[in-house]
């Protein structure tokens, strides 16, 4: 395949980019010189002298122990990993005059050369990405991502989808949710040099607003492919996305059957140890502590105090759709009035109270319209002003 | 059992989202079945076996064999069979369909797909079966539609 | 506590940890690991009696795989036994392991922890496990800010957040030395307060620089009977002993009253009949199941039985850095590579190196004698493992 890149690779930088890519542990303990003869156009003479692991690229042929003679052409081609080096050798493509055992050594000095990057710029990617866009990735989406990338060379853009249509623009347009980035970073992340999420872990881009978007954002363009560049070629490797939703049946047993039962009317019921006498909320069949029955239920709350919140930002899916869930949301730990110690009763916080809800607060359920004896029966706890 | 007491049963549900990676050897399979109309399988040369479809690894004498790429026949033997007779939304086909075992030409094992073309009540180990390739593909082993009498 | 016979690991292998391994299915990811376990312990698949294979329920959604991974385990044709005890599955894997071999059953049995993350979704997997009646709709996977919340209130807010923040970065600092770590970030010391400034938050205080990574990856470890594993072996990390400990799910866990933690307790349990008094004089190397680093502050002091500020100080004078006085997880521990079904075991194989001394450049300098590794899981259950370099002599 013709390339862009392949005009860009000169035997000029391959010989003048090894002393920047010397392997020291290739060249460790070794003297020689490897004179090279590369023949045709764009070709030249150069002499690579490695004296006890300092390494030396020089024009011209200087004393060499082994000499190696091949067309430009196939040299960059075997540098480049296009033409197997033995092949090429063993079918006369190239010739080698000399220590040959010297030649052996020689294939560790330099680690892998890299043809220089095609110029990338963050309006060229942002410019391309409605020619990219992946349809299976936009369907049934809407959304605005808004991305403010910063330095040199940045600029600010808003990823518009609406039903599976995508429009780019210029500037932040009412985005559910923004990525802050400086340029550099960011054209390394649409290039594959710098994982994302390292890059997100690490503070070197910023998020902002709806996570859950940005999770689908990942499909919505097919790889970025740089000007007059050809990207390695990556092989397709499949993934079959599924969701899995199983359909169940529980039986709640005795004691958590009455208090399940004891929502439908707004009650809450305990039951007591009878030995060590603490509540447990929802009840178990057995004090696990004592190991005996605990049979006596006690109505505690409805209202209580607050003893734990987590303020949760990380959209994980909804364990009953297999969708996002809405962020943030509060996973609550409330101590009813009755209880104390650790007899809290686990459910969720009113988000509208994240702002102000702090431990100690004091709050009441909000209870379900429609109640049939489940965790939903309460909607959520929320502060009693 | 005490009948009286406060136990009833409640619905449930169990959502999980997932991706299964089919590997760099699995996607070779399925991408040449994509585009080429063509079953890949690989090789053994120590135990002289050909696995189709194509592992990665030996299971008889644990050696790499993820490079040994061969090209098989369309064509294979049946080496076994059950009619699949009540509906299910995973099914690929309407039942009531024939799930077989179908060993290609050149390889050692066989692999499951349908067949069609032969009433279920006539369908016999032994038959001659030829693959038939889907002409719209969705890059899963359903890119084989089925296979039908040689 | 008395063993039929001794057990020692003779061979570690770890594939590498990454979130991007499309590359493989996931047997030829446990493979990977498999191969390079045999290769260390110097023997062949036909030298293993029985394999051991577990990994987390309902991450990658796929049922039986100690049947369909066989083509990468080995286990054609050889007893396997399969075993899932959430986060805990490496370690009890290996407890299982060293039973088989202690109990004579089998003299070099092959455990296998793995799992494929990126092929599932950690936190609705983890969700899904909480009981169906009440907490799946509440559970948060593993994520809470609780033991943030917990060592803010108890050190105050500007000590503890700087502990925290110094502990990941120690982590940090350790997987720069292990080639084979997940996350390597490259963080210095003085970047503390913008990284935490600047990294996501999660939930509450918990932020995402402070969290394990979501890894894909394999950890093998073989066991064999001391006879056998001095025959594979020149130094065995010996199996002197192990204890699991659980308790009650977490309703009515979250409040103000004191209790001992299953870490508390299987320390003190573990340490007395085996005669260890001050464990961080005592124990050379410890490989801690630290999932965040708000509970790797918090756990120093349960494990190693010391106050609080005790354990702060060997925060703050760097006496859990490969060099200290009691180094914590030179690997680079759970916060760098986490394949959950295999993360407990990597503590242990992590461990054995140690004593091997076959731990590359994440070795701790001088002798180790005694290595400790811990499993964490479910709703606070403890697995707590100790190896040593010498066989252990059983008195009657």
């Amino acid at each position: 395949m013709s390339s862009g890149t392949d005009q860009k690779v000169t035997i000029a930088d391959i010989f003048g980019s090894m002393e920047s890519r010397v392997n020291p542990d290739g060249v460790k303990g070794v003297t020689c010189n490897c004179g090279y003869k590369i023949t045709g156009e764009g070709g030249g003479e150069y002499t690579v002298t490695v004296k006890d692991g300092d390494v030396k690229v020089l024009e011209g042929i200087h004393s060499p122990d082994v000499t190696t003679t091949a067309s430009a052409e196939n040299w960059i081609n075997i540098t480049l990993g296009k033409l197997d080096a033995t092949t090429a050798f063993t079918s006369g493509m190239i010739k080698i005059d000399g220590d040959m055992g010297v030649m052996g050594k020689a294939a560790m000095f330099f680690q892998k050369y890299r043809p220089p990057a095609p110029e990338v710029t963050i309006q060229d990617i942002f410019g391309s990405m409605e020619s990219r866009v992946n349809p299976e990735g936009v369907k049934g989406v809407t959304c605005k991502c808004g991305y403010d990338i910063t330095g040199d060379g940045g600029g600010q853009y808003t990823v518009s989808v609406d039903d599976g249509n995508v429009k780019v623009l210029e500037g932040i347009h009412e985005p559910d949710v923004t990525t802050t980035s400086n340029a550099q970073n960011w054209i390394d992340i649409t290039l594959g040099k710098l994982d994302a999420t390292t890059a997100f872990t690490s503070g070197m881009i910023k998020i902002e607003g709806d996570m859950g978007v940005l999770g689908k954002a990942a499909m919505f363009f097919k790889k970025y492919i740089p000007p007059g560049g050809e990207i390695e070629e990556q092989e397709e490797l499949l993934m079959l996305p599924k969701v899995i939703s199983v359909p169940q049946k529980f039986n709640t047993g005795p004691k958590m059957g009455k208090f399940l039962k004891g929502l439908i009317d707004k009650k809450l019921y305990a039951n007591k140890c009878p030995e060590c006498k603490r509540l447990q909320i929802p009840p178990r069949e057995v004090c696990a502590e004592c190991i005996v029955r605990a049979d006596e239920f006690v109505e505690v709350g409805p209202d209580g105090i607050i003893q734990v919140l987590d303020i949760t930002f990380f959209a994980s899916p909804d364990p009953l759709t297999g969708e996002s869930r809405e962020t943030p949301y509060v996973s609550a730990h409330i101590l009813l009035d009755g209880c104390k110690g650790h007899e809290t009763l686990w459910h969720e916080l009113n988000p509208a109270n994240i702002k102000t809800a702090k431990k100690g607060d004091r709050v009441r359920p909000v209870w379900n319209e429609n109640r049939t004896g489940s965790v939903s029966d309460i909607l959520y706890y929320e502060l009693i002003e | 059992m005490d009948s009286n007491n406060d136990s009833f049963v409640v619905d449930g549900k169990l959502a999980l989202p997932y991706q299964y990676f089919a590997g760099r050897t699995g996607s070779r399979f399925i991408i040449a079945i994509r585009d080429e109309k063509k079953i890949k399988g690989l090789e053994c040369k120590k135990c002289n076996k050909v696995y189709v479809p194509p592992r990665a690894t030996c299971e008889h004498c644990f050696c790499d064999i993820k490079d040994n790429w061969v090209d098989l026949d369309s064509t294979g033997t049946v080496t076994g069979f059950t009619v699949v007779r009540y509906e299910e939304p995973h099914h690929p086909v309407k039942a009531p369909f024939i799930q077989a075992l179908v060993k290609l030409e050149g390889a050692d094992t066989p692999f499951v797909h349908i067949v069609q073309g032969v009433p279920v009540d006539e369908m016999k180990t032994g038959l001659k079966v030829k693959a038939v390739f889907a002409e719209e593909t969705t890059t899963t082993i359903m890119d084989i539609s089925h296979f039908e009498p040689a | 506590m008395k063993k039929n016979r001794n057990v020692g690991i003779v061979g570690v292998g770890q594939s590498a940890f990454s979130s991007h391994r499309e590359d493989v299915n996931q047997p030829e990811l446990i493979n990977e690991a498999v191969n390079e376990a045999l290769e260390h312990a110097g023997i062949t698949l036909n030298d293993v009696d029985c394999v051991v294979h577990g990994n987390m329920e309902l991450f990658e959604m796929v049922h039986q795989p100690d049947m369909w991974h066989t083509l990468g385990t080995g286990a054609y044709g050889k007893e396997t036994i399969r075993v899932t005890t959430g986060g805990t599955t490496g370690a009890t894997l290996v407890c299982v392991a060293d039973n088989l071999v202690a109990s004579g059953m089998h003299d070099v049995v092959m455990a296998i922890g793995f799992e494929k993350l990126q092929e599932g979704n950690t936190t609705a997997g983890i969700t899904n496990m909480s009981d169906p009646l009440w907490g799946r709709r509440l559970q948060t996977g593993a994520l809470t800010g609780v033991f943030a919340q917990k060592a803010i209130d108890k050190y105050g807010e500007e000590k503890a957040k700087k502990a925290a923040m110094k502990y990941r970065i120690i982590m940090d600092k350790h997987a720069m030395k292990n080639p084979k770590a997940h996350r390597r970030l490259g963080l210095e010391f003085d970047e503390m307060d913008t990284l935490a400034e600047n990294s996501p938050t999660l939930v509450g205080d918990l932020k995402m620089i402070h969290m394990c990574s979501q890894s894909d990856g394999a950890c093998v470890v073989i066991f064999a009977s001391e006879e056998k594993a001095k025959e594979i072996c020149k130094q065995p990390a010996w199996i002197k002993d192990h204890i699991t400990v659980h308790r009650e799910e977490a309703y009515c866990a979250f409040g103000d009253a004191p209790h001992t933690t299953t870490h508390e307790y299987a320390a003190q349990k573990l340490f007395k009949r085996n005669g260890i008094t001050s464990p961080v004089d005592e124990l050379d190397v410890f490989e801690m199941y630290d999932p965040s680093c708000w509970w790797g502050i918090d756990w120093i002091s349960e494990f190693m039985m010391i106050s609080s500020d005790e354990a702060m100080k060997l925060i703050e004078d760097d006496e859990i850095m490969i060099g200290g006085k009691i180094p914590f997880n030179p690997s680079g521990g759970v916060i760098a590579s986490n394949p959950i079904g295999a993360t407990a075991m990597v503590r242990v194989a992590e461990a054995a190196l140690q004593i091997m001394g076959d731990a590359g450049e994440h070795q701790v300098p001088g002798e180790v004698n005694q290595a400790l590794a811990s499993g964490f899981g479910g709703v606070m259950w403890t697995v707590l493992l100790l190896l040593t370099k010498e066989a252990p002599v059983w008195n009657e």
